[in-house]
């Protein structure tokens, strides 16, 4: 308080207002000092701004007073206001936003500010210039730390008298005494939104979140998790009813068998994730739920807790199941129907075949039946390579042998590249020294090298290629044996790509697309995978991982 | 909320506790825009029992006044105590407020006012 105010001084000043300065100065601070006191015992907040407005009006004379304060709103960044108090037609305080520039410009003068004569001011400030257009006379800023809260706007006074330096005073006594609580209060607010703000995300996502501290008693739940607990018969009592329950008794043994323990178990390894797959008996079925348990670190605020999110996922399981069916059945019959198609045409061309050997012996012709003959056992060798493939298909899990699969694979190609159509295509190796020798079955192996060279040389034939060329390589990388197979023919259609090793598609005029899907099963019954790149017009290059230890033949 | 007591269709008397400070100010002002909203031009405070009265309880009062004076009635103090008339003139405000010695003179000056 700057002023010795036993006389009231300044603009004013009469007769009636003598004598009595530090007795008036008592009253506001003693009604400040009871609306603090009132507040600590009862925080309402919007009570103390309202009664700390009358208290302005009262000791002030002041019939128009109004506060406006920024509240967090749940955004980053974001703010709303709160208007209280009333002004006028109180338009002035609903029609209000304060901007960014106007908080800042507040926060540098952090002093009461008289707007009679403060036209300068309000050049600087578009909220100044209003709240004088509005006939504002005296403007508070609610600064604390160097952050403005808000603002206090007093109306003239109901008296007539103007504002004397000493009112002044009071007036700054009285915000900077209050503005502590303001701040305090605002914190409150910040904490209170961001609370609910994580709230309504967490009651958000899809799954089923539960979260228990470190003594495993449940903290927070979400809507899923609550819903789900319902669906399993638990949570009767609603939402409330299940916080600060023990992890056994909302994990009950009725419901999910000793899963409480295995979760517990889990919690207790200090790993900070497991994922696990529980049973839940419902009330009418057994339920499949995908569980993650993760565990905070010990440095988290409250030490850790344990986040264990749920899945229903009874409906996936079963789906997966039927579409797995499904497959092998489609599978079976795709491959059935193919095979009958293909047997079909050999016994029509054969059919056909013996008629008219039969036309050409009726007729005496030795010779056309001669030449019927030949044909008719051409098609025959080329029923017997068919079905030789489908019992490869059948012979799939042969017997294993440690060999050495650079062995296998230079023995075959010496062989294939005396073949009719390896004529002209360059077959180039890049073999690994000192690869290891793993436990296969070479021939199926051999079979798959076999399928993925003719395939090569049919691609390169396709293209026209007259630079054909085909490259073989082997190494080891991380505990597998690779086996590359590239060319440069006319490659592989995306869309053809995804189906190759699964269904009985091919790319070649005649091909009835066995092969490939054969390489599949061989190379994933060797625990390997077999996989392709190509890019049509360049090139194709198929990729053979075997696992050094692979499993055990089924 | 505050005793009230209807004179005639203008007028309500409004009857104060042992205190209005910022534990009730709050109310008073309630008490008295729910009188103005009612319709009632004149409101007589009387203040017989009031013994304390803060900056905040004079705000409660301030802060509806200029409604009804804008309405062509007035809100009007009676029975006030010399302590409270004390605070009232520290604070400037015993020539601004309409103070009546007792609720006969306050009902008469609103009759005359009608």
């Amino acid at each position: 308080m700057k002023a010795d105010a036993t006389r009231v001084a300044g603009q004013g000043t009469d007769a009636s207002s003598v004598c009595y300065g530090s007795e008036w100065q008592a009253l506001a601070l003693d009604s400040l000092s009871r609306l603090t006191r009132q507040f600590c015992e009862k925080p309402d907040f919007e009570r103390l701004i309202e009664v700390l407005l009358m208290t302005f009006c009262g000791q002030f004379s002041v019939g128009d007073s109004f506060a406006i304060l920024k509240k967090p709103s749940p955004q980053p960044e974001g703010h709303s206001f709160f208007a209280t108090g009333h002004y006028r037609d109180n338009v002035l305080l609903t029609s209000t936003r304060l901007s960014h520039e106007d908080w800042a410009f507040f926060a540098q003068v952090d002093d009461v500010i008289d707007l009679d004569g403060a036209d300068d001011l309000g050049e600087k400030c578009e909220i100044i210039n209003l709240l004088t257009q509005q006939g504002v006379r005296l403007v508070c800023p609610l600064v604390h730390d160097q952050s403005v809260f808000g603002i206090i706007g007093l109306g003239a006074r109901l008296t007539g008298k103007d504002y004397s330096p000493i009112d002044i005073d009071l007036v700054c006594t009285l915000v900077k005494s209050i503005t502590p609580l303001v701040a305090s209060y605002y914190l409150y607010w910040q904490i209170a939104h961001l609370n609910a703000w994580y709230l309504t995300i967490l009651d958000s996502i899809g799954q089923a979140v539960l979260v228990f501290d470190r003594h495993h008693r449940l903290k927070k739940i979400n809507r899923a998790a609550f819903e789900l607990l319902e669906i399993l018969g638990l949570g009767e009592g609603g939402i409330d009813d299940l916080i600060d329950h023990d992890l056994t008794s909302v994990f009950c043994e009725k419901v999910f068998g000793n899963w409480a323990d295995r979760i517990r178990e889990c919690a207790s390894k200090g790993k900070q994730r497991v994922s696990l797959r529980i049973l839940a008996n419902c009330k009418d079925k057994q339920r499949v739920l995908s569980a993650s348990i993760t565990r905070t670190p010990e440095t988290s605020p409250g030490g850790h807790a344990l986040v264990v999110t749920l899945e229903d996922i009874t409906n996936q399981v079963a789906d997966q199941e039927r579409l797995f069916e499904l497959t092998k059945l489609a599978e079976k019959g795709l491959m059935a129907a193919s095979i009958a198609h293909e047997l079909n045409n050999f016994v029509g061309v054969i059919l056909g075949g013996t008629e008219l050997i039969e036309i050409a012996l009726c007729d005496g012709n030795i010779e056309a039946a001669r030449e019927r003959i030949a044909k008719l056992k051409a098609n025959m060798a080329k029923l017997r390579n068919f079905t030789a493939e489908l019992t490869d298909y059948a012979k799939l899990k042969g017997g294993r042998q440690v060999c050495d699969l650079n062995r296998v694979v230079t023995d075959l190609i010496s062989y294939v590249a005396a073949q009719e159509e390896f004529r002209g295509v360059e077959v180039v190796t890049d073999l690994a020294e000192a690869l290891p020798r793993i436990p296969v079955n070479a021939d199926a192996i051999a079979q798959v090298l076999v399928n993925l060279l003719n395939n090569a040389a049919d691609a390169i034939k396709q293209a026209g290629r007259e630079d054909g060329k085909i490259g073989v390589r082997t190494q080891a990388e991380d505990g597998w044996l690779v086996i590359s197979v590239s060319d440069n023919g006319v490659g592989i259609p995306p869309e053809v790509r995804k189906q190759l090793f699964t269904q009985n598609v091919t790319t070649k005029e005649h091909g009835h697309g066995f092969g490939l899907v054969t390489c599949g099963k061989i190379i994933a019954d060797h625990g390997g995978t077999i996989e392709v790149e190509s890019e049509v017009g360049k090139g194709s290059t198929f990729t053979i991982k075997l696992p050094q230890t692979p499993p055990m033949a089924g | 909320m505050f005793r009230t007591e209807k004179v005639n269709e203008h007028t309500i008397i409004v009857h104060t506790g042992k205190h209005l400070d910022n534990s009730n100010a709050h109310e008073m002002t309630a008490s008295l825009s729910e009188a103005q909203d009612a319709g009632f031009k004149h409101i007589i405070i009387d203040m017989s029992e009031l013994e304390f009265l803060s900056s905040a309880g004079v705000g409660s009062i301030l802060g509806v006044l200029g409604r009804s004076r804008d309405n062509g009635g007035d809100i009007v103090l009676c029975h006030v105590r010399d302590r409270i008339l004390h605070i009232l003139d520290v604070l400037d405000l015993c020539d601004f407020l309409t103070i009546k010695q007792d609720e006969q003179q306050a009902r008469a000056f609103c009759l005359a006012r009608d």
